[in-house]
């Protein structure tokens, strides 16, 4: 993956992002740290990377707007400098999936940009029925978008009809 | 000239199970990552204050 321009990053971004053993880290005005990678998808057949967003005090910091806009401005910078797919798996802790996986897709329809991007966010029954939530970020002027969109679409729907 | 098209295939179940776990393990160990590095850098700061390093006079 093409390493993001933090300076390009904070032209932007209400938090100063900096880049630290390969990950994306700012501090929010609370003083929670937040620490972004991305990581190459094993899928052999398109180039795609896994969001991550942690935050080491996992300290809830609600209702503070300049977090989505840093994270979208990471994301921004990433389909700059990586014209490939974003994969976002929602934290399954607490069981509150499905609330960040709106979270989630309410940041990035915010986003100013947004329409140049497809994103497909989907329910996934796993093992023992559990519910997790996969969102796919694609840029608009991928040549694959509809190939990979109708694949993706075409294996979450078989995954979650057939029962193993 | 016919224009080239890539065919994604289709996985199986089975593989994209696997996938999902993968994903799922790599996710909680980027928080793992984290969060030791998070506690590694409170401890060095707890010992450099302990030690007094922070109360040294340079002049």
């Amino acid at each position: 993956m093409n390493r993001l321009d933090t300076e390009a990053i904070n032209r932007r971004s209400p938090y100063d992002v900096h880049y630290e053993n390969e990950q994306y880290v700012f501090v929010t005005d609370n003083g929670i740290e937040y620490h972004v990678d991305f990581e190459l998808d094993s899928n052999p057949y398109y180039t795609a990377y896994w969001f991550n967003l942690a935050n080491p005090e996992r300290f809830k910091s609600p209702n503070d707007k300049k977090i989505p806009q840093t994270v979208i401005c990471i994301i921004e910078e990433f389909f700059n400098k990586n014209p490939e797919i974003m994969l976002y798996m929602c934290s399954t802790a607490n069981n509150q999936q499905a609330q960040r996986a709106r979270l989630f897709l309410r940041w990035f329809n915010g986003y100013e940009q947004r329409q140049r991007y497809y994103i497909k966010a989907v329910e996934v029954r796993g093992d023992e029925n559990r519910k997790e939530y996969i969102a796919l970020i694609i840029q608009r002027s991928n040549p694959q978008l509809d190939e990979i969109v109708s694949r993706f679409d075409s294996e979450i729907a078989m995954f979650n009809e057939l029962k193993p | 000239m016919e224009s080239k098209k890539t065919v994604i295939p289709m996985r199986s179940r089975e593989e994209i199970l696997a996938w999902l776990q993968e994903a799922r393990e790599r996710k909680q160990a980027f928080q793992h990552k984290v969060e030791a590095e998070w506690q590694a850098r409170q401890q060095s700061k707890k010992a450099a204050a302990e030690s007094g390093y922070y109360n040294i006079e340079w002049v």
